[in-house]
């Protein structure tokens, strides 16, 4: 005999971990199982080109951190990336501030205005970039116009400083969506009641506005940093010698050298930096301030 | 004189919320400024800190003009409505607030944080978070952090506004013995009439940005200035008539409901005979008997309603055009049914007289 609807939501309810059924699964095959393959392909052995064997050998790891090259590739991401964080955090805020104290009526208006770069293929944006900053871009022809260079000078593209412009340009709406939130949620009369205690307009900056948006420049790095580390497109379409990041590094060692557990093990060694620096951030922030 | 306002306007794009304010609060008085919401009391308020300048006029404090410098120059301090504690501070980083913003050295914060945290009981919540707190206790965190300062004129924004109704006559109580202990002038701003009675030394009563009334409980009470003032403070009723009689300090009026008689000192604006006035008594005025006594102003009446409520009982009668009038009296049993005849009476020094146009 069937069971009723009723009767069936009632046996449904009394058993509250089969909800947990879908979402866990979801997770496992397409989270944890992947990214347990990858810790476990970081071990294998590499014999030669897209060959290897099934081994538990820690190799890979010593030949990334023993050699110069990638060691430096890795410290050359994070500070590529930290630049561009914290000049996205310098031009994301007083954005955030000028839209959450003084346009609050229409501030969704704006932040939509600001999505829309965001709808753009992300390829066709980083070229974009190329028609600016490239030897026949606008940068050079109105640098030459002008007559402060005489002719045009390919030192704006294919470095490290393109690939942090670019970053910017790709993240600032995530950037400025976080602390404006952040910012929105402080009352009007905090600031007041720091004037009126006797503090100047920075000193109520330093000592209220900063510390009560520190959640939202934490989400700003979240948000940011983690996808940021990994990327390889933008260093490859406008980084040069100097951009080279470790995105590139896996991308070489993945479909050029062949060498999937070098290629993977630099992908555990990006995922354990990213987890450091998010931890240390947290540490600093003090996240947890807020909610004491 | 601790504070003074000349002449204070204030506008916003086409709406005027304040008209020639003019006040004057001497040094430990507490003034209460009492006015509906959007008559304007507020904006006065913030005008006095500083956090709003006026478009006309001038704000002295002990003297010195300080009518265009900026809230941290001034020797008030405001208690925010919303209290405007710091979330991301503790009890004790709030109240130190501005103590370490004058740089205050660190044994001087702590000596008279502490000393302010004793004064208003909340010395064993210094380490604790402000959101980890009462209601009550937020409200003494707020005082505390604004009176740690020692300033010369504390403002108070409806700081009570969130507090049920039992915790907020504690805290006139207590708001006024605090008051007179630390001696300086306390400016506080409400709609509550009941607090305002309860707190004041003086009362500003402020409607549509103009000040009805600035006098003592008593002044205020006994003899309001407008019928604004009446009709908000206390309860009172109202008979419409015309003005009969003019004579030396005696004025008569000629009501739907019989003649009233009133004393000139109770009298605002000077009528003549024939004019229109509104006559107002207060319920507790007014006298119950069986029978017609001799006084003046007397009127018969039918009891409509009784209505015992712990220590006042409140009578409501019908007067023979069918109008209301109510009465409040503290004695409980004078014998009286729904629908029994009465005559009610009461002094011509009790008779308020205002013009209507």
């Amino acid at each position: 005999m069937l069971p009723s609807r009723k009767g069936l939501l009632t046996w449904l309810g009394r058993r509250r971990w089969i909800n947990w059924i879908p979402s866990t699964t979801y997770l496992l095959l397409l989270f944890y199982i992947p990214i347990a393959m990858l810790m476990y392909y970081s071990f294998w052995r590499y014999l030669k080109l897209f060959r290897f064997e099934p081994a538990l050998t820690l190799e890979n790891y010593l030949r990334f951190f023993t050699s110069p090259i990638y060691t430096r590739v890795l410290l050359n991401t994070i500070f590529i990336v930290g630049v561009a964080m914290a000049l996205l955090l310098i031009v994301g805020f007083p954005i955030a501030y000028f839209i959450a104290r003084y346009v609050r009526s229409s501030a969704d208006r704006i932040i939509l205005l600001m999505l829309i770069p965001v709808e753009i293929n992300y390829l066709i944006r980083i070229f974009a970039w190329r028609t600016i900053l490239g030897e026949n871009g606008i940068l050079n022809s109105f640098l030459v116009a002008v007559g402060v260079i005489e002719k045009p000078l390919p030192i704006f593209f294919y470095n490290w400083f393109a690939i942090v412009i670019v970053t910017m340009h790709e993240w600032l709406p995530y950037v400025v969506i976080p602390l404006y939130i952040s910012l929105r949620s402080i009352p009007r009369s905090l600031y007041e009641a720091a004037h009126d205690l006797g503090a100047s307009r920075l000193q109520t900056f330093l000592k209220i506005t900063l510390p009560l948006c520190k959640p939202g420049i934490l989400t700003a790095i979240f948000i940011v940093f983690i996808p940021a580390l990994g990327e390889f497109a933008i260093p490859a379409l406008v980084g040069g010698k100097s951009g080279y990041m470790i995105g590139n590094m896996i991308e070489n060692q993945l479909l050029a050298a062949g060498n999937w557990p070098l290629a993977t093990a630099a992908s555990v060694i990006l995922l354990a930096t990213s987890l450091i620096i998010v931890g240390i951030m947290v540490k600093i922030l003090g996240m947890e301030a807020l909610y004491r | 004189m601790s504070l003074k306002l000349e002449n204070i306007h204030k506008f916003f794009g086409h709406i005027t919320a304040l008209k020639n304010v003019n006040l004057e609060v001497n040094k430990g008085e507490l003034l209460v400024i009492l006015g509906t919401s959007g008559s304007g009391k507020s904006t006065l308020l913030r005008i006095i800190s500083g956090l709003e300048k006026p478009d006309k006029g001038r704000v002295l404090i002990n003297g010195r003009d300080v009518t265009y410098e900026p809230p941290y120059n001034r020797p008030t301090s405001m208690v925010f409505q919303d209290l405007a504690l710091f979330p991301h501070l503790n009890v004790f980083e709030n109240i130190a607030f501005g103590l370490k913003i004058r740089k205050y050295d660190r044994r001087e914060v702590e000596i008279r944080v502490k000393e302010v945290a004793e004064m208003l009981r909340i010395n064993d919540l210094l380490d604790r978070s402000v959101a980890k707190i009462s209601g009550g206790q937020r409200q003494r965190v707020a005082l505390a952090r604004s009176l740690v300062l020692h300033p010369d004129i504390l403002l108070l924004d409806e700081p009570l506004g969130a507090l049920d109704m039992k915790l907020r006559m504690d805290m006139w109580v207590e708001l006024k013995k605090l008051q007179r202990q630390v001696a300086n002038t306390w400016v506080f701003v409400t709609h509550d009439q009941h607090e305002a009675m309860a707190l004041a030394d003086k009362i500003a009563v402020i409607n549509t940005g103009e000040i009805q009334q600035l006098g003592t409980k008593d002044e205020v009470y006994d003899s309001p200035a407008s019928l604004f003032v009446a009709s908000f403070i206390g309860e009172m009723n109202f008979l419409e008539g015309r003005v009969t009689e003019v004579k030396g300090d005696v004025l008569k009026v000629e009501t739907p409901v019989g003649e009233v008689e009133a004393t000139m000192q109770r009298v605002k604006g000077r009528p003549e005979t024939g004019a229109r006035v509104t006559v107002g008594i207060r319920p507790e005025k007014i006298q119950i008997t069986k029978t017609p006594n001799d006084c003046i102003n007397t009127l018969s009446a039918r009891v409509s309603e009784i209505n015992f409520s712990g220590v006042l009982t409140t009578y409501e009668l019908e007067l023979p055009d069918g109008s209301r009038i109510k009465i409040q009296t503290t004695s409980r049993q004078m014998g009286y049914r729904q629908g029994d005849k009465v005559y009610i009476s009461w002094s011509p020094e009790d008779v308020n007289v205002y013009v209507t146009q």
